[in-house]
């Protein structure tokens, strides 16, 4: 539960963030060079936390796996019962 | 007040204590985490030495900013600004300082965490000082010195740069951004006078700066909740933490819509009151697997 938390508000933080990215990069096109700079910076100031979100999230990609379902099936390794002669 | 008492708080005010205690109780907390079982004489080196770094630290920065501080309502009346202390004497105690505290860290700690505490003392002063006059990116790079000291207290301890000390490392990181935008905003034209170009003084209608306290503060949520899902810090943490992260998220996304002074405070207000909740919150919920 905890992880998925976890996930969900990242993946609402990335959603964000491209989209903010995206709005910038059109509004760069469209815009008159006086106010190219202010958005150029604003790109940087935007991609900055996003590659900090996913380098620890790599970082920490052992321990942020969802837990898988877990099998119950009785292992090959596992020692049968002994059969009654 | 008599002149020994206005030296003394003059001389207070050149090693901004209130940073300074920040930047101590944040290393504490980093420490607090790592330690198996804290020793008590080692603990308070490491604060001693970090304290020193950043006392050292800000009186450099007003020795390098004397010019813009006097422009600035904010800081005009700062000892150096106002030339109640002279400018080599705040040289001569700042490098001083610096210099105690990295040879205490050196001595008490071990070299990675007196090269953390240099790196910060370098970048604040050498970088981030200078880059305040040119972009408003110098807010995000001031970021990084101001959130190295729980990383130092992580350090202090293990040794080693670990994913636990970059989460400490990241909390403080994308804090301070919606904290320092919040004041940039109030200050706004404070810092127009004194020809500091951050985010809000170009921001006729503070778009730019909306979207970034926004980003930031919802970037804070996920890598606050990580020491719970790393096993630095229990379930009750993980509740705790999401409460805050949404209370400071409320309070972000007020602010970017409202985009007023006074909005500014409140966010301002909530981001005082959230980091030393959330590291008392961590502090108290220690995971059980602190590294050895």
């Amino acid at each position: 539960m905890e992880t998925a938390i976890f996930w969900f508000s990242g993946i609402v933080f990335f959603v964000v963030q491209a989209s903010i990215l995206l709005r910038l990069l059109k509004a760069r096109r469209a815009q008159d060079p006086a106010r190219s700079a202010a958005i150029h910076t604003e790109i940087v100031w935007t991609l900055v936390p996003a590659a900090f979100v996913a380098a620890i999230a790599l970082m920490a990609s052992d321990q942020l796996r969802v837990p898988e379902t877990v099998d119950i099936r009785p292992s090959v390794t596992q020692p049968r019962a002994p059969v009654a002669p | 007040m008599t002149n020994a008492a206005t030296r003394t708080s003059d001389l207070l005010e050149l090693i901004k204590p209130r940073i300074t205690l920040m930047v101590v109780i944040t290393t504490a907390a980093g420490y607090w985490l790592a330690a198996p079982q804290v020793v008590p004489l080692a603990f308070a080196a490491a604060l001693l030495g970090t304290a020193l770094i950043a006392a050292g630290a800000s009186c450099l920065n007003q020795v390098i900013e004397v010019r813009t501080d006097a422009l600035m309502e904010r800081t005009r009346e700062r000892p150096l600004a106002a030339g109640r202390i002279g400018r080599s004497a705040g040289a001569v105690l700042g490098v001083g300082l610096s210099i105690v505290g990295t040879l205490v860290l050196a001595a008490t700690t071990n070299a990675l965490t007196a090269g953390l505490g240099l790196l910060t003392l370098l970048l604040y002063t050498l970088v981030y000082t200078p880059m305040k006059r040119v972009s408003s990116l110098c807010t995000v790079v001031g970021a990084v010195p101001g959130a190295i000291p729980p990383m130092m207290g992580w350090t202090a301890v293990t040794g080693n740069i670990s994913v636990e000390a970059w989460v400490l490392f990241g909390i403080l990181f994308f804090w301070q951004m919606p904290h320092f935008l919040a004041i940039a905003w109030m200050y706004r034209d404070d810092y127009e006078r004194g020809l500091q170009p951050m985010l809000p003084v170009d921001d006729d209608n503070g778009s730019a700066t909306a979207r970034q306290i926004l980003l930031y503060s919802l970037g804070l949520l996920p890598v606050s909740l990580l020491p719970a899902i790393l096993g630095m810090a229990g379930g009750a943490y993980f509740s705790g933490a999401l409460v805050l992260g949404l209370i400071f998220l409320i309070s972000a996304i007020h602010t970017a819509r409202e985009r007023s002074v006074e909005t500014a405070r409140l966010l301002l207000r909530v981001s005082v009151i959230y980091l030393p909740l959330l590291l008392l919150l961590l502090a108290a919920t220690k995971g059980p697997m602190a590294p050895t």
